[in-house]
């Protein structure tokens, strides 16, 4: 669905934000993009859609070059950003306009959604709602256009806490085996039984990509009342609870992956969990 | 559907445009239609507002890139450069050119039928303001002038150009294009309207020799038509110019 070979990318002269950043993701999925402010999470995304160019490498965004910027690529391309446009159209006139120029848009699907945003009135102005209304409208219109590459950058910002849940359970709904989804958050636990993949950036580039499956079959996550440390112990976190642990998995045990943990311990030891993986 | 070019995507962009700015649009289009209503009656030059009307539209097409989210939206809409850049012409020309005879027709009908009132007279409405010769229009002392459509197209064009320019480029580069842009309009205007210019600056009955001698020159068959290729080379380039602006266009 999506490759990226080798690409390097700088906004201005001698301030390199992305170098030899090679990523392959495939339908289906849903991938979860984590990294501190400022990592390139935004740019990456902006890439993969033909908003800004590489300096270098090649990007291919379901079988085209995004810079050209076809209209079929483009109608198969949804981009929610973070910070959302400005719209002055009632929701039925925003539909009304830019529904056709996605042909497998469905408008039931699309009441459906904003049904369970509890968004009821399509007469309102998009401009007159809050952030968080209005993001559900543009959420709800991004899954109903039913296009093969959906990018979503921070998209549970503002939402409140029943939406998030909301916005899992609709996210989750509508995945396909020809779709594939990838947000970009700070916000990790709005990810929690969301996403199938997980990919980290640090330090400009990406650190770490692996589908969730591979994560816990290579990883424990456990909380210890001690704080033991033995060969296997990778990260450890003091909370509350205990002592939050990331070890390696040497005995093959079941263990609830815990998205934050991992992201801290992949920025910790990126080197142990590179070599742990790369086996 | 075609790859690059869609007759039925250019008319979604024009839909999405008018739907987007409707009330700007009412907004325009009461105030060229009071303008026109004053121009016969009172005898005042209204000129100006044409121009003004041509530069709102081209810099409203592109007032889009001045904030990145409105951007992104932008750029996302599955259809070509070509087609937007198309849409944006259709707006820019063909719907400036209706908007403007429309809104002098009804500005026409309006204040003839609020002077007939008055004066008891019959009626009578001006629908002479497009001919195959270019645009007239009722001036000071109640003469008509042409206003050459190519006159207008280059000075649209160049405005839409300097537009996308203002949005899109660094800022030494925009002062550059604007004065460049300005050094190109001028003259396009200043013997464009030669009776306009040559009174306002310096008076009714002036004899002012240069000026009339380039006029006289300009109004030659062959000055004529080479000023037509020109103008309208040069709008073809400004064309093509923007697409390749918008084509290049980054967050």
């Amino acid at each position: 669905m999506i490759t990226i070979d080798n690409v390097e990318f700088t906004y201005k002269k001698n301030t390199q934000l992305l170098s030899g950043l090679n990523l392959e993701l495939f339908a289906g999925h849903i991938h979860g993009l984590l990294g501190k402010n400022g990592e390139g999470k935004s740019t990456l995304l902006k890439l993969i859609s033909g908003l800004v160019f590489p300096n270098s490498g090649v990007i291919n965004t379901i079988g085209f070059n995004p810079i050209k910027r076809k209209p079929e690529m483009l109608r198969e391309i949804f981009f929610l950003p973070e910070e959302l446009p400005q719209i002055l159209l009632t929701v039925e006139k925003y539909q009304e306009i830019y529904a056709p120029f996605y042909p497998n848009f469905n408008s039931e699907q699309f009441d459906q959604y904003l049904k369970e945003f509890e968004v009821y009135s399509k007469h309102d102005k998009l401009d007159k709602l809050s952030q968080g209304q209005k993001k559900k409208v543009l959420i709800a219109f991004g899954l109903a256009t039913n296009t093969k590459l959906l990018l979503m950058d921070e998209p549970t910002n503002g939402l409140d806490i029943p939406s998030k849940a909301q916005f899992r359970r609709m996210v989750a709904a509508a995945i396909t085996e020809e779709r594939c989804l990838v947000i970009s958050t700070h916000q990790v636990r709005d990810l929690d039984s969301l996403i199938d993949g997980i990919i980290i950036m640090e330090g400009h580039e990406i650190v770490f990509n692996e589908p969730i499956e591979n994560i816990t079959n290579k990883l424990l996550f456990k909380v210890s009342e001690n704080n033991e440390k033995d060969e296997t112990l990778i990260y450890t976190e003091n909370t509350i609870q205990g002592f939050c642990q990331v070890c390696e998995n040497v005995n093959n045990k079941d263990s609830r992956l815990d998205i934050e943990l991992l992201f801290n311990a992949v920025v910790t030891d990126k080197k142990r969990i590179k070599q742990l993986f790369s086996k | 559907m075609n790859s690059s070019f869609s007759l039925q995507r250019v008319s979604l962009l024009i839909k999405r445009y008018f739907k987007e700015n409707l009330k700007v649009q009412i907004i325009i289009w009461i105030v060229l239609i009071i303008a026109f209503m004053g121009s016969v009656p009172f005898n005042i030059d209204f000129t100006f507002v044409i121009y003004l009307f041509g530069f709102m539209l081209a810099t409203s097409q592109f007032s889009i890139f001045v904030i990145s989210s409105n951007c992104i939206n932008y750029l996302m809409i599955p259809a070509s450069m070509i087609e937007k850049v198309v849409s944006s012409i259709f707006i820019c020309f063909v719907y400036y050119f209706f908007a403007l005879a429309s809104s002098y027709i009804i500005g026409n009908l309006i204040s003839n039928v609020i002077s007939s009132l008055y004066t008891h007279t019959p009626f009578s409405v001006s629908f002479d303001f497009l001919t195959l010769k270019g645009m007239k229009i009722l001036i000071h002392k109640g003469e008509y002038y042409n206003l050459s459509i190519w006159n207008l197209m280059g000075v649209v064009s160049i405005i839409q150009a300097c537009g996308i320019l203002v949005q899109l480029a660094t800022k030494p580069k925009t002062v550059l294009s604007i004065f460049a842009g300005i050094l190109v309009i001028l003259p396009v205007i200043f013997f464009g309207q030669h009776q306009v210019w040559k009174t306002l600056i310096w008076g009714e009955n002036a004899s002012v020799d240069w000026y009339d001698r380039i006029y006289s020159s300009v109004q030659t068959t062959d000055s004529t038509l080479t000023l037509l290729i020109a103008i309208s080379l040069i709008s073809a380039m400004l064309w093509r110019i923007n697409y390749s602006l918008l084509s290049n266009k980054q967050l």
